[in-house]
């Protein structure tokens, strides 16, 4: 050991064995941890532009009431990006405007998974959940959405309702 | 291997070149007993002087770019220098050898870095916006046709060419444009002779060095610090992830003009103090090229701090008017020497200024009107002052401003992180805070005047930032944050040297301090590190055939040397369809050069610039002569007002006729990977579908003429039922077709289930998907390498309904890593 520390004072490298070192080593860590966190957790989604061409297409179709069409667009757009969360909401909209009271409540379960702090998502989850029968889910629904947002009106009232009843 | 040594050899190339053109100044300015420090500021001087005199060329001298001529003459006035100065040159390498080699250990790792980040597959310009794009297709204008007289050397956009017109053109002709840094890629490019695209990473890599170099001259000189104790303040530029962000968003030009902004007020502290050349022309030559490098936010980067300066120099030194005249008298005719159309870009800086605030109004004399819209702006603006606490963007900007974050979250975990951090602005914004009170202590510690001055113009600017937080324009706020990093970072680093010094000699509770100053700003250090690391391995894992995040373009890549000579073969101008991202239309524009092209109505719906904006109208209506010379006075060009006019009278035709006759002739399209036939083209009639070759992430090329395979007797009469067009099978049928190297994926939809239809040849994959009983079969063959063709038999159930074949091609051949795999 000492031979190496005086090789090192030999070449001018006295620099190793002060604290000088400190940048280096955390340097040099901070990019190790980096490049692993790469190689374990893997890249992030990407966007997606095919998708949202897709998306912009449905809401096109939404916008002038062509629904069949639209639904066909928005899930072209979630095959294409199956982790983008506004795909869903559009789709469940669409359900609820049918009245298709399953799928929007598929569609809405599976938005507030990728959006759980979105208290629009769980009402619109609710009042699918409502129209199904489910109303203790439903409830549970109207809560989380009342914890997210105070001013959540039709929150408020389902659960005043539900109170009385 | 030798891919990396390639990289390494270019950066070092291009650091040895601006070493060489600016030695000479360095030398000669620097005093004798500090010869060997004033070295540093070589490249610095080095790159500024190429660029003016590149500038000069476009702009004054109306003649191309030459830089051998350039470059020797400044390199050989070095080489003067050297020899005059040679004793103190040596005197002070040998006086500092033994620190040289330690203080030169993080550049040299930087470099490594750097260049390991791009060894797979060379230096490549990466892009998450358009900028870069657009900067490698104007200097290309730069180096091949502006000022030489070619054909193609006029400011007059093409329509056949728009995309690829419409960046390079009209800029790079342009007189109101920053075209110092473009001087810089198009120099190295033509030296080395590769494209600029690919010098546009060295560039950046070379200008990062550069940028660390002069932050520790500043420390030695401006902040009196010894080089034991000022060489880790260059590292945490070295490390900053903020200039990853700045390499993939295109804000070169903010980049290469940080030292200058950062030393400016230094050197005109040190004129005012002495008024000697050695201050005076370094200050001009720093104003010169902040207005070719970078002048938007001059009037705060520079001129605020600048003005400080003298602020502090008359107050407080007592400097004498005639000093100041003195020093005004110098600086005026060497500006105007190094820039000489400084006037030019100052007043269309003032009038932009002038144009896009009050000021305009004040000037226009509409005092009351002025005054009322700024109180207006004023109240609307303090009312939002709840916003400060409650913003859920405070995470985002404190994410890319220190670097928590890419500003593209390409590792999962670094996703992760931001969403997580999403939720809680008050501790991002106590952290931002607490970053730049760091900051604040580390530039005011020493009390240097420099430091005071680029302290208060930090402390200035991020506060009057908060303006846009209250009016919830918080991309603003972050984009103008972004301009107070360079003296962010320059305190954090000043702070991390402060606390070492107080751990390594200050007893009790100063060392306590020091450990809080050296734990705070190390965090800052891994954070970076880490989102360093994240990026560059993230960067060094992908190339152009799987990278969704960043768009990256070198022309001389196989993909795009195959994909050009592949659209080459139309022969008419090529329609791109379906793409709806301008950036990747510029993209794809860029990577086509120099083909003819148009686009289709599906992507200039998306495109709202230029002659798509209104199509009725022609973009150059040449007949409005007025008008046209407002046009043109804008330019910088050698040909006449009538060469120009018959030139934009080429182009004078309303977009919606000249599309009319591009798509009537156009035989090939580009659309997006994985699409087909493009809509802007007539449906086709029969079952088999287009020809399409793949080029993985790039584009997918659609033929509109011919058939992809030739198909034997066997399937039945083209016809009709609700369900669209269908032929039946009736027989085994041959399909075989003629093609290069790769795979070809046969793609067959039909009524029934899964098996009912069978190909054969030698498949390596076969994929069913089942549509509620429509079957899609999609099956891979790899072309035989003996007779470049493939042969497949179609097999199965008579009388089943065939809704479509289609084939598409994916040239394996091109070697790219992640290529198509089936």
């Amino acid at each position: 050991m000492s031979g190496l520390l005086s090789a090192m004072n030999h070449l001018g490298l006295r620099f190793f064995r002060s604290s000088a070192v400190l940048p280096g080593v955390i340097i040099l860590i901070g990019l190790t941890c980096g490049a692993l966190s790469l190689a374990v957790f893997g890249p992030s989604d990407p966007p997606s532009p095919e998708s949202d061409a897709w998306y912009v297409k449905g809401s096109q179709l939404a916008s002038t009431s062509q629904l069949d069409e639209a639904v066909e667009a928005f899930q072209a757009a979630q095959r294409a990006d199956p982790k983008k969360a506004d795909t869903y909401f559009a789709l469940g909209t669409i359900w609820l405007q049918k009245r298709d009271w399953r799928r929007a409540e598929t569609s809405f379960a599976s938005f507030v998974k990728l959006r759980p702090k979105s208290a629009q998502g769980w009402v619109l989850l609710a009042r699918s959940r409502l129209e199904l029968g489910n109303t203790s889910s439903a409830m549970l629904a109207y809560r989380k959405a009342l914890s997210l947002d105070g001013s959540a009106q039709e929150a408020k009232d389902a659960l005043h309702r539900f109170a009385r009843q | 291997m030798l891919t990396l040594l390639i990289n390494i050899g270019s950066l070092a190339f291009v650091l040895g070149l601006w070493t060489a053109a600016g030695i000479g100044p360095s030398l000669m300015l620097s005093p004798k007993t500090r010869v060997f420090s004033w070295l540093l500021l070589a490249p610095l001087l080095g790159l500024m002087l190429i660029a003016a005199v590149g500038v000069a060329r476009i702009e004054y001298l109306l003649v191309p770019p030459n830089p051998v001529l350039d470059c020797g003459v400044l390199a050989s006035l070095g080489l003067a220098a050297l020899y005059v100065r040679r004793p103190y040159v040596y005197r002070g390498f040998k006086r500092y050898r033994p620190l040289v080699m330690r203080l030169s250990i993080p550049y040299m790792s930087f470099l490594f870095l750097y260049a390991l980040v791009f060894a797979p597959n060379g230096f490549e310009t990466l892009s998450t916006g358009s900028d870069e794009v657009m900067y490698g297709m104007e200097q290309e204008e730069l180096m091949h046709n502006v000022h030489r007289g070619t054909p193609d050397d006029s400011p007059i956009m093409r329509l056949d060419h728009y995309v690829q017109d419409y960046p390079a053109r009209e800029i790079s002709h342009y007189k109101d444009w920053r075209r110092g840094p473009d001087m810089l890629t198009v120099t190295t490019a033509m030296l080395l002779n590769v494209p600029p695209q690919r010098v546009y990473p060295i560039t950046f890599g070379a200008l990062t060095l550069v940028l660390a170099m002069s932050v520790l001259f500043l420390c030695q000189y401006g902040f009196n610090m010894r080089l034991r104790q000022a060489w880790p303040v260059p590292i945490f530029f070295l490390i900053s992830s903020g200039l990853w962000t700045l390499n993939v968003q295109g804000n070169f030009n903010n980049l290469s003009s940080w030292p200058l902004f950062l030393l400016g007020p230094w050197f005109l502290l040190q004129a005012l103090r002495r008024v000697r050349l050695r201050w005076v022309f370094p200050f001009a030559l720093i104003v010169a090229s902040v207005y070719s490098f970078y002048y938007e936010p001059a009037l705060v980067s520079l001129l605020l701090p600048c003005g400080l300066a003298i602020l502090y120099c008359v107050l407080w030194r007592r400097t004498s008017p005639l000093k100041l005249l003195l020093v005004a008298g110098l600086l005026v005719p060497l500006v105007l020497m190094l820039n000489p159309t400084f006037p030019v870009k100052l007043s269309m800086s003032t009038e932009i200024a002038a144009r896009s605030t009050t000021i305009g109004g004040f000037a226009k004399g509409a005092f009351a009107a002025a005054a009322r819209d700024e109180i207006s702006w004023l109240r609307q603006s303090t009312q939002g002052w709840r916003n400060l606490g409650r913003s859920d963007w405070w995470p985002h900007a404190t994410n890319v401003l220190f670097g928590m974050a890419a500003s593209i979250d390409v590792s999962e975990l670094n996703t992760r992180v931001r969403n997580n951090l999403l939720g809680h602005p008050l501790p991002c914004l106590l952290s931002l805070y607490a970053v730049y009170t760091i900051s604040c202590f580390g530039l005011f510690h020493n009390r240097r005047p420099v430091g005071i001055i680029g302290g208060a113009v930090m402390i200035v600017w991020f506060l009057a930032a908060h303006m846009f937080v209250m009016q919830k324009q918080f991309f603003t706020f972050y984009r103008s944050a972004m301009y107070t990093m360079p003296f962010a970072i320059l305190g954090l680093g000043l702070a991390f040297s402060q606390g070492r010094v107080y751990l390594q000699s200050r007893p009790g509770q100063a060392r306590l301090w020091g450990g809080i100053l050296v734990g705070l700003t190390g965090v800052f250090l891994f954070v970076n590190a880490f989102t360093s690391g994240a990026l560059g391995a993230y960067v060094w894992s992908h190339s152009v055939c799987d990278d969704r995040w960043i768009r990256r373009t070198n022309p001389d890549a196989a993909e795009w040397r195959s994909l050009r000579s592949t659209l080459s073969q139309a022969g008419s101008p090529i329609l791109i369809s379906g793409f709806i991202e301008p950036q990747r239309l510029l993209w794809l524009g860029s990577g086509i050069k120099p083909l003819a092209h148009f686009m289709g109505k599906s992507s200039s719906d998306a495109w709202v610039f230029g002659a798509h904006a209104t199509p009725n109208e022609p973009f150059y209506p040449v007949r409005d002569v007025a008008a046209m010379n407002r046009v043109l006075n804008r330019f910088y060009t050698r040909r006449s007002k009538a060469e120009l006019i018959r030139m934009a009278e080429k182009e004078n035709t309303p977009w919606n006729e000249a599309y009319r006759k591009f798509l009537a002739k156009s035989v090939m399209a580009m659309v997006p990977p994985r699409h087909d036939w493009p809509a802007e083209w007539e449906p086709r009639t029969d079952i088999f579908g287009p020809m399409v070759l793949e080029f993985p992430n790039i584009a997918a090329v659609v033929y509109r003429g011919g058939d992809a395979f030739s198909v034997s007797d066997g399937l039945g009469p083209l016809s009709e039922d609700r369900h669209g067009r269908y032929r039946e099978f009736i027989d085994n049928t041959q399909l075989a077709a003629q093609q290069e190297l790769g795979w070809v994926q046969i793609s067959v939809i039909f009524d029934g289930a899964p098996h009912d239809l069978n190909l054969t040849g030698e498949p390596m994959v076969r994929v069913d998907k089942d549509y509620a009983g429509v079957t899609a079969t999609e099956s891979f063959f790899r072309v035989q390498e003996s007779t470049s063709s493939v042969h497949v038999t179609l097999a199965g159930k008579t009388g089943t309904k065939i809704r479509s074949i289609t084939m598409r091609v994916v040239p394996v051949a091109l070697g790219c890593r992640a290529c198509f795999q089936p």
